[in-house]
């Protein structure tokens, strides 16, 4: 049985009909259950305008990233009954995502002709009640759903009746209805429920001019272009992928005619293009680009053939190098093949291939990774090098609905990995490099500070991660407030820095004698240090000072989690069951638990 | 056959979703479930793109199969 991706790497294409087609393909599959599925997301769409063909062309686009999306199109022109409704499909469906999408002109009526119909009070007026209008719908799903919501704003019109002096008018009516746009971006810049999804600034990224096909717009009220469609809904996938925890993490770049111009070993630092003239800018704001991706918590790394001492040179001494080496996580300049040294590189950073993105100048090698190294997304990167910029501000694959301050230190945290590496070359035994590194962990019960990074850890770890349950920011915050469960979260530092949240354990309280640990987890960047002895001790302490006898742990196969396949069975745990989802193990709280003394652990 | 009745052929069996090879003159909304009028817009449409016209209203409500937009592309001198 094929995967969503598989059936989409046969019929890749962008245009309207293939997607459409695609999207028919996959949906029948699913419906005959000759799909395997392994990721799935539900989408509601609920529109004051025809929508035929999103659908299936959104279907087609989630599949590129192996998600299926379940799709519930909400009857044309029928939002509102659908959202105000406790009982319409749209509650019973059990959306993940809410898009809602009204146009201007439905609410407008007769605003949108004759805005200077109203005087500037009354224009005023209208904004604040269109903007509750919206305000209400997408607050009404919320307080029914879960959801996410997603809100489109509105197009703001080009057109006024006024033509060139509408700028001058008080309150004009362009202005009036970017207003409405304020309005809802202010409305919800601290809500982790309800986005906006800015409709406007895709009608002009296309051209409002040519986004609409009137004959589409009055034979079926259609309102983008169908051979936008692919656009409008790549749009939409970049809050899927990131509701599916598709988002991937790291950019592995080659250097030669992709991060400067010229190869290095033949021209040499003096030869290459790379500054503020016609051949090097390009390749200096390409490197500006990513510098800010990294800025976010992307991860950088580096894959080249190369001589290393050659390239090592351009990286730390050209005046003009944006990238300095302390801006990768990690780096491979050598003549190994680039799928070895991929290989390599997400064994050291510790991420997935499939959290990889690679860009490399050479359709060979490009060629290679993708045949043989199917989970690394590789980009297609244009001949022409004044298009990489573009090429990389057009990718979607780094959005994500949240930014920790673990993200935007993240770049900081791989840096002090890099010393910690070096450390350990230089002390003779692991438990003296250890020792050496002073390890501090506190250990916190959730709350409001860092319910989101705990949410946000249960969804994005894989290896240390014992029975790979998920959660929601809401799913942590219940748990918090319920007394059948414990949620705790870890802090480590050590010498060479904190590394933040980066542990979370979640107990289920079944009865006094019991408890059960239903996640532990911790992020691959404190792996290999013992914390988990620190973190799985005070769980035993908390319980043993609560007279609890027995704890259970669970070990769930997720094929990404052997790591840990017998870390229970390490730790004084016997096995006491398998069921059909794994191993139970149980620990007796009257046994003894010691773990490492070079770890100072705190309870706050 | 001309290259671009081909063409044609493929924009049809695209849309509706039918193997080129059951595409011809008599396909139309009487014997095709996949014919509706949305589908029908999307062949306007593509057929606009790919064939560079500009089809009139009465023209995008005047076909119900296959022969009837061959007729109105030669017309549009976009057939021969």
């Amino acid at each position: 049985m094929d995967t969503p991706a598989k059936v989409f790497s046969k019929n890749p294409s962008d245009s309207f009909m293939d997607c459409l087609s695609l999207g028919k393909k996959l949906e029948k599959l699913n419906s005959q259950s000759k799909l395997k599925v392994d990721s799935s997301i539900n989408i509601a769409i609920l529109s004051s305008s025809s929508m035929n063909g999103i659908k299936e062309v959104l279907i087609a686009k989630c599949s590129s990233s192996n998600i299926f999306a379940n799709i519930h199109m909400g009857e044309y022109a029928q939002y509102a009954q659908d959202i105000l409704d406790n009982k319409s499909d749209l509650y019973s469906f059990n959306a993940d995502l809410v898009i809602i999408n009204i146009d201007f002109n439905s609410l407008a009526e007769d605003y949108g002709y004759r805005p200077y119909a109203k005087s500037a009070k009354e224009r005023r007026v209208w904004v604040r009640e269109v903007s509750n209008i919206l305000e209400n719908f997408a607050n009404e799903v919320c307080s029914r759903s879960s959801a996410k919501v997603l809100l489109h704003n509105f197009e703001v019109p080009i057109y006024s009746p006024l033509g060139i002096i509408d700028q001058k008018e008080e309150y004009g009516f362009i202005e009036s209805i970017e207003d409405v746009n304020r309005n809802l971006r202010n409305k919800y810049k601290r809500n982790n429920q309800v986005f906006i999804y800015d409709f406007n600034g895709f009608c002009s990224n296309l051209g409002k001019a040519k986004i609409i096909d009137s004959k589409m717009l009055y034979f079926a009220d259609i309102k983008v272009k169908t051979q936008f469609i692919p656009d409008l809904c790549s749009d939409y996938f970049k809050y899927i992928q990131s509701l599916a925890f598709k988002t991937k993490k790291c950019i592995v770049l080659d250097l030669d005619n992709t991060l400067w111009g010229g190869i290095i070993g033949e021209s040499g630092i003096e030869g290459i293009h790379l500054g503020p003239n016609p051949e090097g800018r390009s390749f200096l704001e390409f490197q500006k680009y990513l510098l800010a991706l990294y800025d976010r918590g992307v991860i950088l790394a580096i894959n080249s053939k190369n001589n290393e001492s050659d390239a090592m040179e351009v990286i730390k001494n050209h005046p003009y190098m944006v990238l300095r080496e302390e801006y990768f996580a990690a780096i491979r300049i050598n003549w190994q093949d680039k799928v070895a040294n991929l290989k390599s590189l997400s064994d050291e950073i510790n991420i997935g291939l499939d959290s990889m993105v690679f860009f490399d100048d050479d359709p060979v090698n490009r060629d290679m990774v993708e045949k043989l190294l199917p989970d690394v997304t590789v980009v297609d990167l244009p001949k022409d090098f004044s298009l990489y910029s573009s090429t990389l501000k057009n990718l979607n694959y780094f959005d994500t609905l949240t930014i920790s301050n673990e993200d935007i230190r993240r770049g900081e945290l791989y840096q002090a990995e890099k010393k910690r590496s070096n450390l350990l070359k230089n002390t003779s035994g692991l438990d003296d490099y250890l020792r050496s590194l002073n390890i501090n962990v506190y250990i916190e019960i959730a709350n409001k500070n860092n319910i989101s990074r705990i949410a946000q850890l249960t969804q994005k770890t894989n290896q240390f991660n014992l029975t790979t349950k998920r959660y929601s920011e809401e799913n942590i915050q219940d748990l918090s407030e319920s007394n059948d469960f414990q949620v705790f979260s870890l802090r480590a530092k050590d010498k060479f820095g904190d590394n933040g949240v980066t542990g979370v354990a979640i107990i289920k309280i079944n009865n006094i004698n019991n408890w059960h640990i239903e996640t532990f987890l911790l992020s691959c960047r404190i792996i290999g240090r013992n914390i988990e002895e620190a973190f799985l001790a005070h769980i035993i302490n908390e319980a043993k000072a609560k007279s609890v006898e027995s704890i259970f742990g669970y070990f769930v196969d997720s094929k990404k989690n052997l790591l840990v396949k017998d870390f229970y069975q390490k730790n004084g745990f016997t096995k006491f069951d398998s069921d059909y989802e794994g191993d139970v193990w149980r620990f007796k709280t009257k046994d003894g638990y010691l773990y490492p003394d070079y770890i100072k652990c705190k309870f706050l | 056959m001309t290259l671009h009745a081909n063409k044609l052929e493929v924009i049809i069996s695209k849309v509706l979703g039918i193997d080129i090879s059951a595409v011809n003159d008599d396909t139309g909304s009487d014997n095709t479930d996949s014919w509706d009028s949305f589908n029908a817009l999307v062949m306007v449409t593509e057929i606009e793109n790919q064939f560079d016209v500009q089809l009139t209203v009465d023209e995008c409500f005047s076909f119900s199969c296959v022969k009837d937009i061959k007729k109105i592309l030669t017309k549009h001198g976009a057939l021969s």
